[in-house]
């Protein structure tokens, strides 16, 4: 009885020492791979797309297919482990970008993988992006900036995020309601 | 007044920033684009985090490349729309069944062979190129057909 159970222990023990091993070999540095992009293919990593259409371009940082769908990660090093509506904005860009020019469905679901700037410690978040017709107003509220025309120019969400800005004096001076 | 650059191509970026703060932006525009040590500090981690991550990439895909899994189709006919359409078609149909899995599989298996053998074989390339034309035709129609209902 006691044979029995070392051998069954001895062996369970084996498997688990496969699988990890297993998981080890196949992730090679991709481990932080979220499980809906663990049999992904990398499609496109660092390149450029531009939407002739909607005068938008690109750089996206890795795309992965699988069932003939495209996902996109965007990779950021901060201290914090979050996604911020910038990052949101970037990767919806980059999703009418390549679905304009690849020509195969991309999908509304994205990652942000964070990497701890002084840990080093990686963690994949999942975000959903915007639509076309947000991503165009965006484009226009842009051009009304640009050309001096905006009533109401939005401050950053919380004071915290105005540290380092280079504006900051001159954005309390003029609005008030940031702390120098 | 309105600046133009190249022909008037947003970047990603420069509309990301937007979803910042406003205000940062149209500063930027009236002052120049002004950063500070801080942001240049981050900037640069930033920087040096994306080339390794792009390496990584490069990495990944050579391993990929390596355990063959770019055949036939990609040898014949280039990376070209026909060969997305057979790949789409593999991940759509194929992969999904126990059968499929087995054909994908098989394919796996023998193609970096037949792909070693077709090398130095320019006319027979010629020839199965144009007999994985209307295949991949053929596999593109039915992708077209299962993405139909895919929303914006």
């Amino acid at each position: 009885m006691t044979e029995v159970a070392i051998v069954v222990a001895i062996g369970l023990l084996a498997a688990i020492a496969w699988g990890r091993l297993g998981r080890l070999r196949r992730g090679s540095g991709e481990s932080w791979r979220p499980l809906a992009l663990r049999h992904a293919e990398l499609a496109f990593s660092e390149q450029t797309f531009r939407s002739h259409r909607y005068g938008l371009v690109a750089r996206l940082d890795r795309a992965y297919r699988q069932d003939g769908t495209l996902t996109l990660v965007e990779y950021k090093t901060r201290r914090f482990f979050v996604v911020y509506r910038s990052d949101v904005i970037e990767l919806s860009v980059q999703r009418i970008a390549l679905s304009e020019v690849i020509g195969e469905p991309v999908s509304i679901d994205a990652y942000v993988l964070v990497q701890h700037a002084t840990t080093g410690k990686r963690r994949v978040l999942p975000t959903q992006l915007l639509g076309l017709d947000e991503v165009l107003a965006l484009k226009r509220r842009r051009q009304v900036i640009m050309e001096r025309r905006a009533v109401r120019l939005m401050p950053a969400r919380s004071t915290g995020l105005c540290v380092g800005c280079a504006h900051l004096c001159r954005c309390q001076d003029e609005f008030g309601d940031r702390e120098v | 007044m309105k600046r133009k650059r190249g022909r008037d191509y947003v970047s990603a970026s420069e509309l990301a920033r937007l979803g910042f703060c406003e205000r940062q932006v149209a500063f930027d525009d009236l002052l120049g684009l002004t950063v500070t040590r801080s942001q240049q500090e981050a900037r640069d981690r930033g920087d040096c985090g994306h080339a390794a991550f792009h390496e990584e990439g490069v990495r990944i895909a050579q391993a990929s490349v390596k355990k063959g899994r770019c055949f036939i189709a990609t040898l014949v006919l280039g990376d070209c729309d026909d060969t997305r359409a057979l790949r789409t078609f593999r991940d759509l149909f194929l992969r999904r069944s126990f059968v499929g899995r087995r054909i994908v599989f098989a394919y796996y298996r023998w193609s970096p062979m037949l792909c070693g053998w077709l090398g130095g074989r320019p006319r027979c390339q010629r020839m199965l190129a144009r007999a994985l034309r209307p295949v991949a035709r053929l596999a593109a129609m039915l992708v077209r057909q299962r993405l139909r209902p895919q929303d914006d």
